[in-house]
């Protein structure tokens, strides 16, 4: 094989490895960014729903189902994750 | 095809998984993995190569030779875009002369190859490339 050819190759070869890398870290990225948001959720939920209802009687019922709300959010997450993730280039 | 070619030749010349192995200047896992179809690393396709005295595109022929050359740079730049460089450069040392008409051909034979035998994430972004070197579909 052409001394210039292996060269090509291995430009290639690099190329895709780094692709590679970079979808991991994205993954490890997201996956942390997830963790983040549930931990803030747990800890700051409470106070976000009082300070968005004021006291309503809505905010008795948010309250309640806050486990359901977190769900709801993750299941938006995944679907924007596979909606959009898909099309990135790498 | 690198399985068939590297069949063919042990048993052509008589030889053992091993004896090829040493004469390729690899290990004897390495040519073991290369004859069960996995992935294997550059360098040891480069000596395979050599050995056999084709070009990459031959060896690894069953990846995406179906479709035309076009289409098949098309499907390995959607994939990974930043190869569209390095196509351009090799392209570019075409025209000039300083590399021979089968380095397209050789280049996007061995990125269809990595990208579909390494099964990796692209599989699961993009469904496996096909033989034809297209996505699959899900």
């Amino acid at each position: 094989m052409k001394s210039n050819t292996a060269d090509f190759l291995r430009r290639v070869d690099q190329q895709i490895n780094r692709n590679r890398n970079i979808w991991r870290s994205q993954q490890v990225l997201i996956a942390a960014s997830y963790i983040v948001f549930s931990v803030m959720w747990e800890l700051f939920s409470r106070r976000v729903i009082s300070l968005l209802f004021q006291h309503s009687a809505l905010e008795q019922t948010i309250m309640l189902d806050r486990g359901w709300a977190f769900l709801a959010v993750t299941a938006i997450f995944v679907a924007l994750y596979a909606k959009y993730y898909h099309a990135r280039p790498i | 095809m690198l399985q068939t070619l590297l069949k063919d030749e042990a048993r052509k010349r008589g030889w053992s998984s091993r004896q090829m192995a040493e004469a390729i200047g690899t290990s004897h896992t390495t040519i073991l993995r290369a004859l069960r179809g996995e992935l294997i690393d550059l360098d040891t396709i480069i000596k395979i190569a050599d050995f056999l005295d084709v070009r990459a595109s031959t060896l690894l022929d069953g990846f995406g030779k179906k479709d035309t050359l076009v289409v098949r740079v098309a499907t390995v730049v959607e994939h990974v875009p930043g190869l569209a460089k390095i196509l351009e450069e090799a392209s570019a040392a075409v025209d000039a002369g300083a590399a021979d008409d089968g380095l397209i051909e050789d280049i996007v034979s061995y990125a269809a190859y990595k990208l579909n035998a390494s099964g990796g994430h692209h599989e699961k972004q993009h469904g496996r490339l096909s033989k034809a070197g297209r996505p699959t579909d899900k």
